[in-house]
């Protein structure tokens, strides 16, 4: 019992990323709904077994991308453009200039290859190359190549639609 | 946009706290691809233990004993090959670095397809004659040597002939079913996991 508190509390300060991982590998409600319940799932069951020899953020984002990637996506139903109906936006900023421009960069990663949404959404974390580098399992040289690559992508997307 | 108005807008959005149905969670009901291969595996290791079981039960009841043996080191065999797939799935985790992971559920489902081609060159040979052989030896008691005389039917070359045609014939229908129902339900997936780990895998230098 006290584990499973333990576990609540821990989803509730690490669903923010869960929710935008999810988010990027997922077209519909539904489909979100089943990710995020699957990696929550994976989460609790390796939640004994984390002993804290890697940090806590760069195992969460491990099991988040690991299920994320590999989950056999159902046939695409009518899927929808990126809603954002979970986004709370800040008070003191355009809201709704804002929630498209949000919508616009979800929209653009959702463009890029697979394998490159989870490179760009480490760097747009604020990750380092070395943590980056550790959770995909490539070589910090690769990461540094791959990131620039990506964002010259993404920011072209997002340009030219 | 620059680089840091790029990651100022990704984080300045904050999705509202959201939880999951944890009863689910507690539960661990899951529909991750690895659950799917280690049920698959377990019941398949299952039904081959009971098969196993009751075709050598049979043997010993029809007092077969060398097919009994025979039997018996086959299908070891086949359940010790199940027993390291089992393993296999098993071993792999969601807390390895992703193309570790990637790479890992990638060579299982490339193994999932090895086991079927395994099963059909290897172990269906190896199973028709051995079952043809009790098969002989149940007919010949049955309808007396007359009908069917004590192994004639293996010093006839053509009966031989016959025999590796049927094998090979059902190999080939059954390959290409397979491979078929294979393609179907995981084709698409090991070209996108392959997919992704090439693109992750890459060399690039820098600009």
């Amino acid at each position: 019992m006290e584990h499973q508190k333990k576990f609540k509390v821990f989803i509730e300060e690490h669903s923010a990323i869960i929710i935008k991982i999810c988010r990027i590998y997922t077209d519909d409600e539904q489909e979100f709904e089943d990710y995020f319940q699957e990696v929550t799932l994976q989460l609790w069951r390796s939640f004994h077994s984390f002993r804290g020899d890697a940090k806590i953020s760069t195992w969460v984002y491990r099991i988040a991308l690991n299920v994320c990637m590999s989950q056999i996506r159902k046939k695409k139903r009518n899927v929808q453009t990126t809603t954002l109906e979970n986004v709370q936006v800040a008070a003191d900023y355009d809201a709704k200039e804002k929630e498209e421009k949000v919508a616009l960069l979800y929209r653009s990663i959702k463009q890029l290859k697979e394998a490159e949404r989870a490179l760009i959404l480490l760097y747009l974390e604020d990750k380092s190359y070395k943590e980056i580098a550790e959770i995909l399992g490539l070589t910090i040289t690769n990461v540094g190549a791959k990131v620039n690559r990506i964002k010259t992508k993404l920011k072209n997307i997002m340009t030219n639609g | 946009m620059d680089d840091q108005e790029l990651k100022s807008l990704w984080q300045s959005e904050s999705p509202k706290k959201q939880q999951p149905n944890l009863e689910k969670t507690f539960k661990g009901k899951s529909i991750g691809i690895l659950e799917k291969l280690q049920k698959t595996v377990k019941w398949e290791h299952y039904v081959n233990i009971i098969m196993s079981v009751l075709l050598v039960g049979f043997l010993c009841y029809e007092q077969k004993w060398w097919h009994a043996i025979g039997f018996s080191a086959f299908l070891l065999g086949v359940i010790l090959y199940y027993k390291n797939l089992y393993d296999k799935v098993n071993n792999i985790t969601y807390t390895e670095n992703v193309v570790e992971y990637l790479t890992d559920t990638y060579s299982t489902l490339k193994d999932f397809e090895k086991r079927y081609i395994i099963g059909l060159i290897v172990i269906f040979p190896i199973a028709y004659a051995l079952g043809f052989d009790v098969g002989y030896d149940v007919g010949h008691q049955l309808h007396g040597s007359e009908k069917i005389p004590e192994r004639a039917f293996f010093a006839e070359p053509k009966e031989w002939m016959f025999f590796i045609v049927v094998n090979l014939i059902t190999i080939a229908i059954t390959a290409a079913i397979t491979h078929f129902i294979f393609q179907f339900f995981y084709g698409k997936h090991i070209k996108k996991i392959k997919g992704m780990i090439d693109t992750l895998q890459s060399s690039e230098t820098m600009e």
